[in-house]
């Protein structure tokens, strides 16, 4: 199977391996904390408490929305969001874009309306720049897991590049690990032998490696593509081909309408856009974008849910004023091409939520598998030189970690629980994963039964945390089963059964309990 | 409908994984399996495992292929990961469990029956019913009232786990001294002495 001669086949396992150990430790965190965010929206409502709302926008959407425009000022008409929160409220969203004078760089001045879905009232209102809008208090759970993953709660944009790196050191593993192993295929069902020895765990690395190899390099290709686009993709292709200048290159890729007619026109009746785009599209409508709105020159554009059996949701455009439809809106570019469809599957790839659940639970699975294979193969280069101290104290590091980042996400969501009520949950969350943290170390220090003893606080959280849950005033089950909130019981009985499955592996091995120490016979005196 | 359409295809290509893994000549001479003369299923077993993903690419159904492939993968994984000792293990514990659950819901239903039958008065318990009779035992396990089957069971499938665990024992002491061993001359004779008993 493998091209490589015996010397190539060497290096590129020292390569394989060093890259693995000295990256290993944060693309483990990475890619863990990415299987759980695959649920970002289910963690959210459930840890606000809250049932979610799974309908997408409907149909009935016009009245409300003009009554709720006709008090914001017509400068914010500019651009015009509409859709859907998962409390099931609606969420408009009025901005426009103005040059501030001290810095002179670009801000965003916005109106922000949240209007009960039902009734039309408005429930909120805020009106500022979108860089200064409040931190959502009930998100803050979600908001921090998602940070862990997108950048490592680093600053920007170092974390995020971090993570692009870390995307690129995950393709270059998977890849060169299927070349430097010779019999990927024959060995594809052969399971860890039960031994003691590096074999072993040699097989347990392999195996995982070879069956999570496609999508292995399938998310670090995305991931990858997401650390590093936006901060050094874009720069470069502006610096080499449009000589620095940015807003020339987005005008040249994204088209600039020069004709925009101001003048005021009724909008067509959003109602009849969106029965229209879905009768086209099959699927309903996740989200509107207005243009220009309340003028000639406005523009529908509906963002559509993922028809059956397709990846990339669509966006279809419409004539604001004649509801003539324009065609399919491209991601990219100014006309549909392949670089654009490419572009649109990128995003669903990585986060796996183009299928609802089902999708999500097959990425939290390949999720798992790759973190599982990461720490493997860190525990498989290690093992092969514990003679050496350091690289035994390495490993055991290695472990403290693979248990230890569980355990300070519990901890942060103990610490979100507590604090939701009384305190600004935004700045304890991260406070309670550092505690959980400190704590992981502490008990890492003491280096026996270390493994135990972090599986065994594991296990005691996500015991505890559906009745923490419940006692801070969260969806009890009875409301969440008669409401359809389905995402709270299923997440409660997930930390359930995985905290006794995690007391069951702390118990110790049948023969230790079991098996009564041998006493010697005595023998009869002469 | 896109969903059995899915699960369809999974189980499929989980129905042929598992004749491969199963007749994997490499995996069953790891774990001292007895050899399989003869495979005459595989390619059938390969079409179809990869035959659903192929079907799934010409209809063009891109989401559904996602899953499967996604869901083939991480199953694969998990059942090739499972060792064939863990699976016999998992079996007699079923078996075990089973047998003894039986006769535990039986022991239950006998006091039940007698607690009725000293509590409620005879003529309302003219109806009252054998239930360890009336009832059949799930097939594959034991007969109703029948404790000491289910011992048996329970002694005869812990033998069985210890002698494969003595067995692997035996395996990793003579991999272990096979490694390790050093040739010692005494004199004339030589003689086989492990590294650490070579004073």
């Amino acid at each position: 199977m493998s091209f490589l001669t015996q010397a190539k086949t060497k290096r590129f396992l020292a390569v394989h391996g060093w890259s693995g150990t000295l990256l290993g430790l944060l693309l483990y965190v990475c890619i863990f904390t990415g299987s759980i965010v695959v649920f970002e929206d289910e963690i959210d409502s459930w840890s606000r408490g809250q049932i979610a709302y799974h309908d997408s926008i409907g149909t009935l959407v016009d009245h409300k929305f003009r009554v709720a425009a006709r008090n914001v000022d017509r400068k914010y008409y500019e651009e015009v969001s509409i859709f859907r929160l998962a409390d099931g409220n609606m969420r408009y969203l009025f901005h426009t874009h103005e040059t501030d004078q001290e810095t002179g760089r670009i801000v965003e001045p916005i109106v922000r309306m949240t209007l009960d879905s039902e009734t039309g009232d408005v429930i909120e209102r805020w009106e500022g720049l979108r860089s200064e809008l409040p931190s959502d208090p009930g998100g803050a759970l979600r908001n921090f897991w998602v940070d862990l993953h997108v950048q490592l709660y680093m600053p920007n944009p170092y974390g995020i590049i971090l993570v692009g790196v870390l995307g690129l050191a995950m393709m270059f593993a998977a890849v060169s690990g299927i070349l430097i192993h010779r019999h990927v295929f024959r060995d594809a069902f052969v399971a860890a032998r039960s031994s003691k020895r590096l074999v072993g765990a040699r097989d347990l690395h392999v195996l995982a490696g070879a069956w999570g190899l496609p999508f292995a390099v399938i998310l670090a290709f995305t991931g990858a593509f997401f650390g590093f686009a936006g901060n050094v993709g874009v720069p470069l292709m502006s610096m080499s081909a449009f000589g620095g200048d940015q807003e020339a290159m987005i005008e040249t890729i994204v088209g600039v309408r020069e004709d925009i007619d101001l003048t005021p026109a009724p909008l067509a009746a959003l109602d009849f856009v969106i029965r229209d785009g879905m009768s086209r599209s099959g699927a309903a409508v996740n989200a509107i974008q207005i243009t220009n709105y309340d003028s000639a020159g406005a523009k529908i554009m509906l963002q559509m849910d993922p028809s059956p059996g397709s990846l990339a949701p669509q966006t279809l455009a419409f004539d604001g004023v004649s509801r003539r439809f324009e065609g399919e809106a491209p991601l990219f570019g100014q006309a549909p091409s392949i670089g654009s469809s490419l572009l649109g599957i990128i995003g669903p790839l990585h986060f796996g939520n183009f299928a609802g659940l089902a999708s999500k639970l097959v990425w939290l699975g390949m999720g798992l598998a790759m973190a599982f294979v990461t720490a493997s193969g860190m525990l498989l280069w290690t093992k092969r030189r514990e003679k050496d101290p350091l690289w035994r104290g390495f490993r055991h590091w290695i472990v403290v970690t693979v248990w230890g980042l569980p355990f300070a996400m519990l901890v942060s969501a103990v610490a979100y629980f507590i604090t939701v009520p009384v305190a600004d949950p935004n700045l304890w969350t991260p406070l309670g994963f550092l505690a959980g943290a400190v704590v992981a170390v502490g008990l890492g220090l003491r280096t026996e039964s270390t493994e135990a003893r972090l599986r065994l606080a594991n296990a005691a959280l996500c015991l505890a945390m559906p009745v923490l849950r419940h006692l801070m005033g969260g969806t009890s089950w009875a409301e969440a089963l008669i409401g359809g909130g389905t995402e709270i019981l299923v997440i409660d009985i997930l930390l359930l059964a995985m905290g006794l499955l995690l007391l069951r592996k702390a118990r110790p091995a049948v023969s230790d309990r079991e098996i009564a120490p041998i006493t010697p016979i005595q023998e009869p005196a002469e | 409908m896109s969903g059995w359409l899915i699960l369809a295809a999974i189980l499929t290509s989980l129905s042929g994984l598992v004749y491969l893994a199963w007749t994997d000549p490499k995996r069953r001479r790891t774990h001292d399996l007895p050899k399989i003369a003869r495979r005459p299923f595989v390619w059938p077993a390969r079409i179809a495992t990869f035959g659903p993903g192929v079907y799934l690419t010409i209809i063009g159904h891109w989401s559904g292929l996602a899953i499967w492939a996604g869901a083939v993968t991480t199953l694969g994984w998990i059942m090739a990961a499972i060792t064939p000792e863990t699976y016999a293990n998992l079996r007699d514990d079923l078996h075990t469990k089973r047998a003894s659950g039986w006769a535990k819901a039986q022991q239950m239903s006998k006091a039940a029956l007698s607690l009725s039958a000293k509590y409620i008065p005879g003529r309302v318990l003219a109806w009252r019913i054998d239930l360890p009779r009336l009832v059949k035992a799930p097939t594959g396990t034991l007969q109703p009232a029948d404790d000491i089957e289910a011992l048996k069971a329970r002694i005869s499938a812990l033998e069985a786990r210890l002698h494969r665990l003595e067995d692997r024992q035996a395996s990793d002491v003579a991999d272990f001294e096979a490694r390790d061993r050093i040739v010692v001359s005494v004199g004339e004779n030589q003689t086989d002495k492990p590294l650490n008993a070579a004073e």
